[in-house]
């Protein structure tokens, strides 16, 4: 097989119906999304040329710094919509999140081209950067479920941690609690996904690889791999940021010091 | 020691630093001579007991609760005979040690919230607005209960209030407090 069968500039073109068929249900029913529709439509179309170009470039790259490097800036990046995500509380937890991320992901990221795929030199971007990609995809989410559930639980079940305490239990065991429902609330929805996966739906990268003209067994062997990894990076890039988050929400002498900052949800 | 004042005075914030559960801005704390702060924070808030003023009960049953704090040290807890004489002395009757803490009113809850700090064994007990949410018969029993607690083992009690309240016992210094400073001892 030889890929997939491409699209022609003018056929592309005529995807747009698509979107002024949504566009005329806006007018229609009045739902004032004409503005985003078309920023939308102007941001997926630049935003995606903008990527070829990079990746064109990227997969030129053979310096393993440099490829680190851009996994890094991804990083920071979700790092920051994370931050954009979470309610707004005293605590600060932008660095924690940065450097757990950077170190989970990587290592399961290096794990799975190196060790599984086994692909040589290990840094092949269009290898590594994909993958790494997807791990950070999807682990951002739990991560970013995991922070704003443990902020919501110290808020919210003040009292109680500092029942324990006064009880004479240390932050961490007044915390304990609200420490596990925080990781399991970010771990659910990847676990979700195992359960749904090939009956409800099929993910997005085995469709694209059948649609390249991978042989579907090969597939479906990608996304065993990529499913069971996702699972890995969320559990351990959750562990490692509650863990790092929790600690700067007591003080050193085991005071709750969160407090909610009243600026409600700040949009990415 | 009882410490009045209006609302805002800053009361429940005195004893809320003095329970190490707010941040000290300025001075020291001294238990025994000892500066708080040399003592490991678990350690000093079982000697120096704080009341919350609505009292917490998790979801085990009222043996869970009263035990809880038996999780976060090595003494050996009191048996059910033993719990059961505790509670009587708190009027506190014919309760089920199996049953839900919940169940309990809030005046049975705050007396329950008290035997569980008593039986830590503190030298210091903090209360935070003990009385405020209930009605005159379970206060009266609950300062009954602090006093008597008092002279049987030596205990320090400090008690905020925003309102006046029946203190039985000889040795009792009365505070007030009004914009974050005491105005008069008496």
């Amino acid at each position: 097989m030889n890929g997939a069968l491409d699209i022609g500039y003018p056929q592309l073109a005529l995807s747009l119906l698509f979107v002024l068929l949504a566009g005329f249900a806006s007018l229609r029913l009045r739902l004032g999304l004409g503005r985003d529709l078309l920023w939308g439509t102007l941001r997926t179309v630049s935003q995606l040329a903008l990527l070829t170009v990079v990746l064109t470039w990227v997969f030129e790259v053979r310096h393993w710094p440099v490829i680190l490097g851009m996994y890094a800036l991804m990083i920071l990046f979700a790092s920051r919509i994370i931050r954009a995500r979470v309610r707004s509380t005293t605590i600060r937890f932008f660095f924690p999140t940065f450097f757990s991320m950077l170190f989970s992901y990587m290592l399961v990221s290096y794990v799975v081209v190196d060790v599984i795929v086994e692909v040589r030199p290990w840094y092949r971007p269009e290898y590594f950067l994909p993958i790494g990609g997807m791990v950070i995809g999807n682990s951002m989410n739990a991560v970013a479920i995991s922070i704003d559930r443990l902020f919501n639980d110290l808020l919210r079940r003040r009292g109680e941690v500092e029942l324990l305490l006064c009880l004479g239990a240390d932050s961490r065991q007044a915390s304990a609690d609200m420490f596990r429902e925080a990781i399991r609330a970010g771990m659910i929805p990847s676990i979700n996904s195992m359960m749904g996966v090939g009956l409800v739906f099929i993910p997005g990268m085995m469709t694209g690889q059948i649609l390249a003209g991978s042989d579907p067994l090969v597939a479906v062997k990608y996304q065993i791999m990529v499913m069971l990894m996702l699972v890995g990076s969320t559990a351990l890039g959750s562990v490692l940021v509650i863990s790092l988050v929790r600690r700067r929400c007591f003080s050193r002498d085991h005071r709750l010091i969160i407090r909610a900052v009243d600026r409600g949800r700040k949009s990415t | 020691m009882l410490i009045h004042g209006p609302s805002g005075s800053g009361k429940s914030t005195l004893l809320r630093v003095l329970a190490r559960l707010e941040a000290l801005s300025a001075g020291n704390i001294l238990l025994d001579g000892r500066e708080a702060t040399d003592i490991a924070a678990p350690e000093y808030r079982r000697r120096v007991a704080y009341l919350q003023q609505m009292p917490v009960m998790t979801d085990g049953n009222i043996r869970d609760n009263l035990l809880l704090s038996f999780r976060y040290h090595d003494a050996s807890p009191p048996d059910d005979d033993m719990l059961r004489r505790h509670l009587e002395e708190l009027a506190l009757y014919d309760v089920v040690l199996d049953a839900p803490a919940t169940e309990l009113s809030v005046g049975q809850q705050q007396r329950l919230a008290l035997l569980r700090l008593l039986l830590m064994q503190p030298s210091v007990l903090l209360l935070d607005e003990p009385v405020a949410s209930l009605d005159a018969a379970s206060a009266e029993q609950l300062m009954h209960a602090v006093a008597r607690e008092c002279e049987a083992r030596g205990l320090t009690v400090i008690i905020v209030s925003h309102q006046e309240i029946g203190v039985p016992g000889q040795h009792l210094r009365r505070l007030h407090l009004r914009n974050g400073r005491i105005e008069e001892e008496g």
